[in-house]
């Protein structure tokens, strides 16, 4: 008998936990929710491992691959419920946190305010020390005003310490000596050297990805510990893989060491499924929409890439501008663009001094959750207007399983919206839906029409618990003609998860010429980094014939101050080879800047090796074809209500798990599933496809 | 007229086209900002862009610098009075920095491509960028001892900088021949006409989609809207009268004169209209405002009481005025030297500002530093032998609001440059940053107290080097709002050899040797409201956080604050779960 193997993501997000498991034999996938649990979202983890061993009948000895995605990191911050942390910094600079980049983000702002620093200024301290630009020591450091400084971080019980001394990245002598001693004196303090974590030149922006990522540190691997831990007790034998920020993966200690590359862990396996899913259905130009239980996010996939920028800003809010970003914690980390608004299913809705009905950013989130929940909500959420307007049907909520209290929240959407406003129950439930809508319209618009991007161009992948609910109305308001509903919307992050590469990234300084440069010494660097990469990859098992070794080089002319990243052919590299390298770097920047420098230097700044390790395809089982008669999917009709036609009206319902491939239907439909309802409005039609997609088409324009 | 089905652009399509056409902007400048060579372009970003319409109006800008919004208009202008539209061909790029034709001070080149589309003018891509070296007495081209515009550097009227797409060769030499760091300065160059070309590029691509057409309407539909929406809220302020007076230290030249700023604002329904008839006549020094400059200040100020939805372009000039008389300190008759003119202008934002406060009260915060402090060295790099120009400007504290404490060290006012990384500064000039911090007890005391100043202190690593320093506030404190007090006043050091410490006025151009350091204190903002209503958490945040001493707790507060700390049960940090 074949040995069976399964690969098992676990995604956990604000309001829900999911599990994902893939049999690599037969390509069946099954699914498991369970509650999160916000306090220590490892439970959740547990739980929902323990229920795939005991009601799935999963043997948890034979899983190849355990990934996991997170909100955990950025919640923290957005929270402030990170480590205690300290800073030490080259004196004279104390204020490197407080002053930032100088600069104003909302201009004409009156009451502006920067972001408050992660660490308050009392628990910065200047060490007398100095580097130079050529790494060169100006002032030797201060052991005894070191000591001094941790004495008093010590006294004041710091939990992480993040250093961060001008021109560290030339030279980290100083840094680790000050982390030597530190670890002496704080032995219990997670300790981050800004070149370890981030070797760039900027000090703003290398300390606070530092002083992010000692922020973390504490919380971080303490979770990924437990988390470890946890699997090994329940016989799970490979080690726990963490989804980063730029959608590959990494293994947990690292994730431990370097908690700021995981930040927007959980939000891009969201964009990876949905490019995945994308193109399994053969579209490469997609948005992804994934509305969850606290917030809502989108993505942009253009030509089957998804968009990255090189770092983020954490806290930044979300209608900025390229050029104006920023305003947020600077994190140093490849990231998946998303943008965000806190529109999900537990948002509450709420009457500000006006009368005006706002709906989030403040989540009910999975405790107490709606207040049809029953389990103490008592404000009213994005859910509870749903299902009060029949678009989530009662009886396919979480398969059933969980009792909902419907009578408790119509009462108390009158009492809170409906009554102060002098409307109907039904009137003030679709208020809520269209001011929720509305936020993600703009959402939407920012990384799609604000980038220039026309929507009608691209098709939607609507997930999340939510996505499908809301997802086809918002798309009618942007002229988007087509959605794409996965099977599983509301577990597609964690699937995501099963299908991402992985990936580690090395990178080195070398600032030299290109053309007539130490080749020899590059080709050098270049193969250490790659043996690196091997081995780590090694480690998690891959096999050296699925490893692929992207090389690139961060490049520009001598006197810029941006890099641009070049790839380069695989090597090993001559010295001839500089005049090719030089062309490549022209024409990049003749391509993004509209012109080159012909005689200008150009220099290698940064070698950087990504190791890709490719995960196995996934076979996905095919659906049987149906016979087109949909009367096994056919439910009993209810009243639902559409914003369009602004009331409820008779529609037809159909059980998701009973659709066939090539089965077709049109809207107004309701199609119920246990992760996630379909709310899919006149005018658009559906259709079944081999792979359990729904795929979802504008049809006309309705009278 | 039949509409046709292209012209036929809904609500939607128009909001598309305007966004597009903000993305292609931005686009612009972020291609200004990472392709060129100086520092005040690529860290600071000082470089602003925008699209006009054919007929020279603006149609969007990415707002980053607001000061160097608007001034773009006026030189395009002054292009379009020498260069008649029918001359104009693809290919053909404009340059001008003259500041008695539309410019605003000699460092500050202006670059304009028009776009054709089908043959057709469609419209202009312009970019404008401070240099960091255009000639002139001292390196950075700010002499603060300047009396006359030739002092300043190369003064470049509007010129053909290329004709069919071919440079213009002799001005390139002409120029390369007056300018200290001539790479430096054509690295910028050329990013401009880069980034231009990256404009045309991208508005073509717009054009195919939508039509000549369908976006030129997109364009007079976003600019109506604009004015629209800015009439509504202009309607909104009482009408009347409001006053207000303010002063710069002196003029540079003659260092015992204040220099006085005046302005009567009248509300009249619809309108704006703000008369500096009373502000001084125009001075011997390089504090001369070219009107340009005036009136792009005036935008932001305008700009600061209108809501935040409202796009800045063209609109917003028909619902403002600005009146001042010539041969005055803001509209100088030629010779007069301009090149310190932001302190000029930073003060006019504040009276301009003050008078808006009067007639909406709750807008407009207590004054911020008031000032973007400039530096500049220039000599010969030591290691390289090659000269070197560095400039940077910064400011100091924002004023407090009525409802939060003012930010600490950051731009303020019509000024938004980044800071230069103090890394950056060093890998390429022969400096090195000694210090770079907040200054305590530079708030100003109130309810809502003011932002703290900046300290910034260089060394000099070049033999006999030049330094130039434009600031102001040191005898003129910047002012509270309510009953809020003052922000500390600037102060300006150079520690000679052997450890003198030698005061220098705020408007300065001397020399430094090596390792002598320059020492620059910037102004705190002033506060807002009552310094005894200020929240005592808040208080004692501040002094655990050293941004105030327990001396100015007493003096100011008439607060005992350690005992008060220690009244203030400090919670004990959260244990890690683990």
């Amino acid at each position: 008998m074949k040995e069976e193997r399964y690969r098992v993501a676990v995604d956990v997000g604000g309001t829900f936990t999911d599990l994902v498991i893939l049999d690599e034999t037969s390509g069946r996938i099954q699914t498991l929710k369970v509650s999160s649990t916000p306090r220590d979202p490892s439970e959740a983890v547990l739980n929902g491992v323990r229920r795939a061993r005991d009601d799935l009948g999963l043997h948890l000895s034979h899983v190849s691959q355990f990934t996991h995605g997170t909100t955990v990191c950025s919640n923290i911050v957005l929270e402030g419920r990170g480590a205690r942390t300290g800073l030490l910094v080259t004196e004279g600079f104390r204020d490197l946190l407080e002053i930032q980049r100088h600069k104003r983000y909302r201009l004409f702002d009156q009451s502006y305010q920067k972001i408050r620093p992660l660490v308050p200024r009392r628990f910065c301290f200047g060490i007398p020390e100095r580097v130079g630009a050529n790494g060169e020591i100006v002032r030797p450091l201060d052991e005894t005003a070191l000591v001094q400084a941790l004495r008093q971080l010590a006294a004041e019980e710091m939990e992480a310490l993040a250093i961060c001394f001008l021109f560290s990245f030339r030279n980290p002598v100083h840094e680790n000596r000050a982390g030597e001693i530190a670890r002496d004196i704080l032995p219990n303090c997670f300790v981050s050297l800004s070149s370890d974590i981030y070797p760039q030149y900027r000090e703003y922006e290398r300390a606070s990805t530092t002083a992010v990522n000692a922020y973390l540190g504490p919380r971080v691997s303490a979770y990924l510990e437990r988390m470890s831990e946890t699997l090994v007790d329940v016989d799970v034998k490979v080690p726990l893989h963490m989804m980063q920020s730029n959608g590959g993966v990494i293994s947990w200690e690292e994730a431990t060491r370097m908690p700021c590359r995981i930040v927007e862990s959980g939000p891009a396996a969201g964009v990876i499924a949905a490019a995945h899913f994308g193109k399994v259905a053969g579209r490469r130009n997609l948005i992804s929409f994934d509305m969850g239980g606290t917030s809502a996010k989108a993505g942009l996939i253009e030509n089957g890439e998804v968009r990255q920028s090189s770092g983020q800003e954490l806290g930044a809010g979300i209608n900025i501008s390229r050029i104006l970003q920023g305003g947020g914690y600077y994190v140093g980390a490849a990231t998946i663009d998303l943008a965000e608004v806190g529109a999900g299913g537990g948002s509450i809705a709420w009457l500000d001094g006006g009368g005006v009905l706002k709906v989030g950013p403040q989540s009910a989130g999975a405790d107490p959750g709606p207040i049809a929940y029953g389990l103490g909500g008592n404000q009213v959420t994005v859910t509870d207007a749903n299902l009060l307007l029949g678009r989530v049907p009662v009886e396919y909520f979480l398969g059933g399983e969980m009792p909902l209290d419907l009578e408790k929240a119509r009462s108390v959407v009158n009492e809170q919206l409906a009554k102060p406003l002098n409307i109907t129950v039904e009137e003030a439930c679709a208020t809520v839906i269209e001011v929720a809508n509305a936020s993600m319209l703009k959402m939407l618009r920012i990384v799609t029409v604000e980038k220039g991007c026309d929507p009608a161009q691209f098709s939607l992948v609507a997930f999340g618990g939510n996505g499908p609910v809301h997802g086809i109305e918002l798309a009618g308001d942007l002229g988007i003609r087509e959605v794409i509903v996965p099977p599983s919307p509301g577990l597609l992050s964690a699937q995501g998860l099963l299908v991402a590469d992985i990936r580690y990234d090395f990178r080195q300084t070398h600032v030299g010429p290109v053309v007539d440069g130490d080749m020899a010494e590059i080709e050098r660097l270049f193969s250490a980094l790659e043996k690196r990469g091997k081995e780590a990859l090694k480690r998690y098992g891959m096999a050296e014939g699925s490893i692929v070794f992207q090389r690139s080089a961060d490049m520009r002319y001598q006197r810029q101050a941006y890099e641009i990243n070049v790839r380069l052919s695989d090597g090993p590299l001559l010295t001839s080879h500089g005049a090719s390298i030089a062309e490549a770097f022209h024409e990049c920047h003749e391509r993004l800047y509209g012109r080159r420098d012909t005689a200008g230097l150009i220099q290698f700044v940064t070698l950087l090796v990504t190791a890709v390790g490719h995960t196995r395809r996934l076979r996905y089982q095919p659906l049987s074809n149906g016979d087109g008669s949909l009367k096994k999917a056919l439910r009993a009709p209810r009243k639902v209500y559409f914003l369009r036609e602004a009331k409820m009206i008779e529609c037809p319902c159909y059980d998701r798990a009973f659709l066939r491939a090539g089965d077709a239907l049109r809207g107004p439909a309701l199609i119920g599933a246990p992760d996630s309802t379909t709310v899919v409005p006149r005018g658009w039609k559906i259709r079944c496809d081999e792979i359990g997609n729904l795929m979802i088409t504008y049809e006309r324009e309705v009278a | 007229m039949k509409p046709s089905r292209n012209n036929a652009l809904n609500a939607f399509r128009l909001e598309i086209v305007s966004h597009a056409l903000n993305a292609i902007t931005e686009e612009i400048q972020l291609t200004l900002l990472r392709s060129a060579y100086s520092h005040v372009v690529k860290e600071a970003q000082d470089a602003s862009c925008a699209i006009f319409t054919a007929a020279g109006r603006i149609v969007t800008q990415p707002v980053v610098i607001p000061g160097q919004l608007g001034s773009m208009r006026f030189m395009l202008l002054e292009v379009l009075k020498a260069f008649p539209p029918a001359t104009m061909r693809p290919g053909d790029v404009y340059i001008l920095n003259d500041p008695y034709r539309g410019g605003s001070h000699l460092p500050d080149i202006a670059v304009f491509r028009p776009i054709f589309y089908k043959d057709r003018l469609f419209a202009f891509a312009g970019c404008i960028i401070h240099y960091s070296d255009v000639g002139g007495m001292v390196p950075g081209s700010n002499p603060m001892n300047a009396s006359e515009i030739y002092q300043e550097g190369l003064v470049i009227p509007p010129l053909k900088l290329c004709e069919d797409g071919d440079e213009n060769t002799t001005l390139i030499e002409i120029i390369r021949a007056n300018v200290r760091v001539p790479d430096i300065f054509m690295g910028d160059l050329r990013a401009q006409e880069g980034a231009l070309l990256k404009g045309e590029q991208r508005l073509h691509d717009l054009l195919d989609r939508y039509g000549f057409d369908g976006v030129m309407k997109a364009m007079e539909l976003l600019i109506e809207y604009s004015e629209k929406k800015a009439r509504e809220a202009i309607k909104a302020i009482p009408n009347g009268f409001y006053e207000f007076t303010d002063y710069m230290d002196h003029d540079g030249v003659d260092l015992s004169k204040p220099v006085k700023i005046h302005v009567r604002l009248e509300v009249q329904d619809e309108r704006l209209c703000f008369d500096f008839t009373g502000t001084d006549a125009q001075v011997k020094g390089p504090l001369n405002a070219p009107l340009s400059k005036v009136w792009t200040t005036i935008f932001y100020c305008v700009r600061c009481v209108l809501p935040d939805d409202i796009p800045f372009n063209d609109g917003l000039t028909r619902v403002v005025e600005v009146h001042v008389p010539e041969g005055t300190l803001l509209n100088p008759r030629h010779p007069a030297a301009v090149n310190a003119r932001s302190v000029t202008v930073n003060r006019v934002a504040d009276a301009a500002l003050g008078a808006l406060a009067l007639a909406v009260p709750k807008h407009i915060g207590a004054q911020s530093c008031g000032v973007p402090t400039g530096v500049s060295f220039g000599g010969v790099h030591p290691q390289t032998g090659r000269n070197f120009v560095f400039y940077e400007s910064y400011c100091g504290g924002m004023g407090g609001s009525h409802t939060t404490d003012g930010a600490d060290g950051v731009s303020t006012g019509s000024s938004n440059a980044m800071n230069i990384p103090v890394e950056s500064i060093e890998i390429d000039y022969p400096i090195r940053m000694v210090r770079y911090e907040l200054v305590p007890d530079s708030g100003g005391s109130g309810k809502f107290r003011g932002g703290l100043g900046l300290l910034r202190e260089y060394e000099m690593l070049a033999e006999n080097a030049t330094v130039s320093v434009r600031g102001d506030r040191a005898q003129f404190a910047p002012r509270g709002l309510y009953q809020g007090g003052e922000g500390s006043f600037s102060s300006f050091f150079i520690q000679r050899a052997g450890g003198r410490l030698e005061k220098i006025p705020s408007k300065f151009s001397g020399r430094v040797q090596r390792g002598e350091r320059l020492r620059v204190t910037t102004p705190g903002g002033g506060g807002f409201g009552n310094a005894s209503e200020r929240d005592r958490a808040a208080l004692v945040r501040d002094f655990l956080d050293g941004k105030i001493t327990a001396e100015k707790t007493k003096t100011d507060y008439g607060i005992d604050i350690r005992a008060e700390a220690q009244a203030l049960n400090r919670p004990k940090p959260s244990k890690v779960t683990r």
